[in-house]
C-alpha cells in the first residue's frame, strides 16, 4: 500500500529530478527515464513545461550596470585600506624590531646550548675520570701503606675498622 | 581546505581568471582592476535582486572586491575562480542579513518577502483581475512580478537560484559556493521552482496584470 508520506517522497523526488533534468544535471539514465515519463504523461509533461515557463520568466530579472562612480569607489576604498595596512605596518616596527632582537637571541642561546651539549657528549672531559677517583686519589698513601688491596679487603671482612655503632647488629 | 599543487596547477591552466587572479596575488594593481571590470556587474546583479536594493547592494559588491584584494595573498586556486568570487559574496551576504537582524534595522528582504509576500502577490493579482480586462503582461509589470515571487523565497534558495540563472552555475558550483552539498542544493532549487511556479504560473496561465507595488 502506498502511504500518503511515501507519495509525497516519490513527489518531491520526481520534482527534483525534473528541475534537475531542465538544469541538465542529470545522469543519461535519469534523464532518459524523465523523457519517457514526458512522452507518457500529460503530467509530468505540464508540469516540466509550467517550471521551464516560469524560469524563463526570470530573464525579465534587472542586470545591475556598475557606473564609473562604483568603479572609482571600490579602488579608492581599496586604496584607503592598502594606506591604513601600510600605516599599521610602520605604527608596529619598533614592536616588531624587538621582538625580532628577542627572537635571535633566544636562538642564539638555544644554539650555544645545544652545541655545548653535543661537544659534552661527544668529547668527554678529560679529568672527568679524576674527578670519579677523586676519593682513591685522596688517601692514594694509605692505600699504599697497607701494600695491597687484598689486605685491605681482609681487615673489612674482620671488622676491625668499622664505626662503633656499625658494630652494633640486631 | 588544502589544495593540492595539481588542482592549483590545472585550474591556472583552464581558467583564465585564475590565472588573473593569481597576478593580483603578485600585486598586479592592473590586473585587479581587470578582474573587478569582468566581475563588477555580475555581482552587482546577484547582491541587488538577492538584497532587493540597490545601494546596499553596491556597498555589499565592495565588500567583497575589497575582500578579494584582502585576501590575494592567500590565494591558492582550488576551484574556478567565479566559484571563488560566489563564495565570497554569499558570505559576505550572509554576514550582512546576520548583523542586520540583529540590528533590527532593515530587513535585507524586500516588503513583500515571506509567506507576506506571496500573498500579497495574490491579493493584488486578485484585485487586478476582478478590475482590469486581462491581457498579456508587459515587460515592466512581468519585472516587478518576478521580483516580487523572487523574494518570496528565503534567502539561501534566493541564491541559488540567481546562481544558477545568471550564473548558469553547476549545481555542484553552487553547492562550493554556498557551503552545502550538490545534493542538498538539488533539493533547494526544486523547493523554490515550485515556490517560484506556485507564485507565477497562475498569472502566465491567464495573464492576468498584477497590480504594480507602489502603484
Amino acid at each position: 500500500m502506498v502511504t500518503g508520506e511515501s507519495k509525497n517522497d516519490g513527489d518531491a523526488l520526481l520534482q527534483e529530478q525534473i528541475v534537475a533534468y531542465l538544469d541538465q544535471e542529470l545522469d543519461e539514465e535519469t534523464q532518459a527515464h524523465i523523457e519517457r515519463l514526458m512522452a507518457t504523461d500529460v503530467n509530468v509533461r505540464e508540469q516540466v513545461q509550467q517550471l521551464q515557463r516560469v524560469w524563463d520568466l526570470l530573464d525579465e530579472l534587472p542586470r545591475a550596470e556598475a557606473d564609473d562612480r562604483f568603479t572609482t569607489s571600490t579602488v579608492e576604498l581599496i586604496a584607503a585600506d592598502i594606506e591604513k595596512e601600510l600605516q599599521r605596518q610602520q605604527d608596529q616596527l619598533p614592536q616588531r624590531q624587538r621582538r625580532r632582537w628577542l627572537a635571535m637571541g633566544a636562538a642564539l642561546a638555544l644554539t650555544g646550548w645545544l652545541s655545548f651539549t653535543a661537544v659534552d657528549w661527544l668529547w668527554p672531559h678529560p679529568d672527568e675520570q679524576l674527578l670519579q677517583n677523586l676519593d682513591v686519589i685522596r688517601n692514594l698513601d694509605s692505600y699504599r701503606q697497607a701494600g695491597s688491596v687484598e689486605f685491605l679487603q681482609s681487615l673489612k671482612d674482620d671488622r676491625l675498622f668499622l664505626e662503633p655503632e656499625a658494630t652494633h647488629e640486631p | 581546505m588544502a589544495v593540492s599543487e595539481s588542482t592549483a596547477r590545472e585550474y591556472e591552466l583552464r581558467d583564465p581568471d585564475v590565472r588573473l587572479m593569481l597576478e593580483v596575488r603578485d600585486d598586479n594593481a592592473a590586473a585587479f582592476e581587470e578582474l573587478m571590470l569582468r566581475y563588477q556587474n555580475r555581482v552587482l546583479t546577484v547582491l541587488e535582486n538577492l538584497v532587493g536594493r540597490r545601494d546596499q547592494a553596491e556597498d555589499l559588491a565592495q565588500e567583497v572586491f575589497l575582500r578579494v584584494f584582502r585576501a590575494r595573498k592567500r590565494y591558492v586556486p582550488g576551484s574556478k575562480f567565479s566559484t571563488w568570487l560566489f563564495t565570497i559574496v554569499n558570505n559576505v551576504a550572509s554576514n550582512a542579513r546576520r548583523t542586520m537582524s540583529r540590528r533590527k534595522e532593515v530587513n535585507l528582504d524586500t516588503e513583500t518577502s515571506g509567506p507576506q509576500g506571496k500573498q500579497s502577490i495574490a491579493q493584488l493579482a486578485q484585485a487586478a483581475s476582478g478590475q482590469m480586462p486581462t491581457r498579456v503582461l508587459d515587460k515592466a509589470e512581468a519585472r516587478d512580478m518576478v521580483l516580487a515571487a523572487l523574494s518570496s523565497l528565503n534567502e539561501r534558495q534566493r541564491m541559488a537560484v540567481l546562481l544558477c540563472k545568471f550564473e548558469g552555475m553547476s549545481y555542484s558550483d553552487i553547492a562550493e559556493a554556498m557551503g552545502m552539498s550538490p545534493k542538498a542544493i538539488k533539493s533547494l532549487l526544486s523547493r523554490a521552482r515550485e515556490n517560484l511556479r506556485e507564485v507565477l504560473e497562475p498569472y502566465l496561465e491567464r495573464g492576468e496584470r498584477p497590480v504594480r507595488s507602489g502603484s
